[in-house]
């Protein structure tokens, strides 16, 4: 193999290093605002203002205001429990109407999918009006689906992901096999044995990708959470309590950027995790 | 009936599977889209006598909104908003990116690819503070790079940093999704285009393309229905200096929230979802068109 692939390197094209330097020099600018976060969270208060792209003196004091004064761990953890829940339902239950729609003809399918697809162009702005008024109607009935709690958080941005999650894994689920299914069925494997033991891993992919996406508007909502946690204080997520730093006056930008630093790791994470599956899954959802 | 139950799925199980997502959609999606169409018809506010009392004033939000200056502006700087960082800008860069990338080192690909998936996955208040302090008049980076002290590029020129902004963030998507249409192309005719002394841009158009083209009009779809409906603006420039960033959902949610016309934002936000349905309507016309 190596013997065959040398001379194949050993002829590239001139065109590609350019492209390959393009590349760098691109991937330079992405960094830029990047590199700009962590920089500023590390550097000490009297280094803020200095536009040096550097910091010799590095320091966590930032880190410790932000997560001191400001109640910070407890609008991480609200936030971790929104998102978190928000990727758990999204993923079985996009997962149960895509193997639905998808193996199962029936009278207005067609519309039914048309209207998936419509879904994502509802302006979010708008509809805020209405759910303010649904969610206080709930609470009155039933107190932990009122305003200030977290679980209509989870519904509202649920319901809000499984459209294109639905659109998505029905590719997925439409690239299996039906033979494989009828093979299944001859050996005598029930439905949802069938479902879980050899649609769902197959699935699995395409299942990554949603829930990457699934996790990143929740964790990113920023108009839901302000409408539906409009006074409590303790239920706020993350991307509110970002908005409270922001002072006009006193810009404590190494405050800031130390609690966006903070924010972005649990993207990170479950993007490193994720990553390989990124790819394909989203191939996957505009094939089918 | 085996004809329509390819997996023996059964109507009884096969609405069970579907109904929890159809209820959910339904009532914290449908239902209030519906409402908002309504409020759309009324002349309610958040504070003042029609806060209590709305009335039915038909389609006289809808002639407003159209006679309104600040709409029509609005409308403009979305189209502009759409154009130039989605439709002409993602697309292009991410098929770029996408194309360069095809046979770059692997660390470089990894390396440029994690950077931009990062930019597209951070949280949008983390990245809205990070531009406005790249872009921050005193002491911000890019004064520093460019060597332009007192340069207010949020406000001096709100549009152009959008879009760049929009750029910056949004490529992702596109350059994924090429990446993988190209994979599709069979690298023999890229091979047999070269041979014959195709030009770069005729390999393009007869050889790429047609492999990929329902990527593109996909692609092409979500990327414009997302720019369109992108509430970061607000985060960046809410809306300012003097209107001059106000596309449509900073547009709607400044009358809702700022001015508390609650009847006359649903309308507008009713108005943007028919551009989105006619966007659509067109995306599926030409999808059609492929077979």
């Amino acid at each position: 193999m190596a013997t065959v692939s040398r001379p194949v390197r050993k002829r590239r094209r001139p065109g590609r290093l350019i492209a390959e330097i393009a590349c760098c020099v691109i991937a330079a600018l992405v960094a830029v605002p990047l590199y700009w976060m962590v920089l500023s969270a590390f550097k000490p208060a009297g280094e803020i203002q200095s536009p040096a792209p550097w910091t010799f003196a590095p320091s966590f004091d930032s880190f410790e205001r932000v997560l001191d004064s400001q109640g910070f761990g407890r609008y991480f953890v609200n936030s971790a429990i929104v998102a978190l829940c928000v990727v758990a339902l999204s993923m079985l239950l996009s997962f149960l109407s895509a193997v639905a729609l998808t193996r199962f003809r029936f009278k207005g399918r067609t519309v039914l999918l048309v209207m998936l697809l419509v879904a994502q162009m509802v302006p979010v702005e708008a509809l805020t009006i209405p759910l303010f008024f649904m969610v206080q109607q709930a609470g009155s009935a039933v107190p932990a689906l009122g305003l200030n709690e977290l679980a209509p958080l989870v519904l509202v941005n649920l319901a809000f992901s499984l459209p294109f999650a639905i659109w998505m894994l029905r590719g997925f689920v439409a690239a299996v096999p039906a033979e494989l299914e009828e093979a299944a069925a001859l050996d005598g494997a029930s439905r949802l044995r069938f479902t879980w033991q050899v649609l769902f891993p197959l699935v699995a992919p395409g299942l990554v990708a949603t829930s990457v996406l699934a996790f990143i508007h929740a964790w990113n909502d920023f108009l839901f959470a302000q409408t539906l946690i409009f006074s409590d204080v303790d239920n706020r997520t993350l991307p509110q309590a970002m908005r409270v730093f922001y002072k006009p006056e006193e810009l404590d930008w190494g405050g800031i950027m130390a609690g966006a630093t903070l924010m972005t790791i649990p993207v990170l994470i479950f993007f490193i995790f994720v990553q390989r599956h990124l790819a394909s899954g989203l191939s996957g959802a505009v094939k089918g | 009936m085996p004809a329509t139950d390819s997996a023996g799925l059964g109507r009884g199980r096969a609405l069970a599977f579907v109904a929890p997502a159809l209820v959910l959609i339904g009532i914290f999606l449908v239902f209030p889209a519906l409402w908002s169409i309504y409020i759309g018809l009324t002349d309610y506010t958040l504070t003042g006598p029609s806060s209590v009392n709305p009335r039915i004033v038909g389609a006289d939000n809808i002639t407003g909104a159209l006679s309104d200056p600040l709409f029509g502006n609005s409308l403009w700087l979305t189209l502009l908003f759409v154009f130039g960082s989605a439709l002409i800008g993602q697309n292009i860069l991410g098929f770029t990116l996408a194309w360069m990338l095809r046979g770059a080192r692997r660390w470089l690909r990894r390396l440029v690819e994690g950077l931009v998936l990062l930019a597209w996955i951070l949280p949008s208040t983390v990245v809205a503070y990070l531009w406005v302090a790249v872009l921050d008049r005193d002491g911000g980076t890019l004064n520093a790079l460019l060597n332009t002290p007192g340069t207010a590029w949020l406000v001096q020129y709100p549009m152009i940093s959008l879009i760049v902004f929009n750029l910056w963030r949004g490529t992702a998507f596109s350059m994924l999704l090429y990446s993988s249409a190209l994979d599709v192309v069979p690298p023999s005719q890229l091979e047999t285009a070269r041979m014959v002394g195709a030009g770069r841009f005729s390999t393009l158009k007869d050889v790429v393309f047609p492999h990929i083209r329902g990527h593109v009009l996909t692609n092409t779809l979500l990327i414009t229905l997302w720019t369109a409906n992108d509430f970061t603006p607000f985060l960046l420039t809410a809306g300012g200096p003097d209107h001059r960033s106000e596309t449509l959902p900073v547009f709607i949610y400044q009358q809702a929230l700022g001015s508390g016309a609650l009847g006359y934002a649903s309308a507008i936000s009713f108005l943007l979802l028919l551009v989105n349905l006619v966007i659509a309507l067109v995306y599926l016309r030409l999808l059609r068109r492929r077979g």
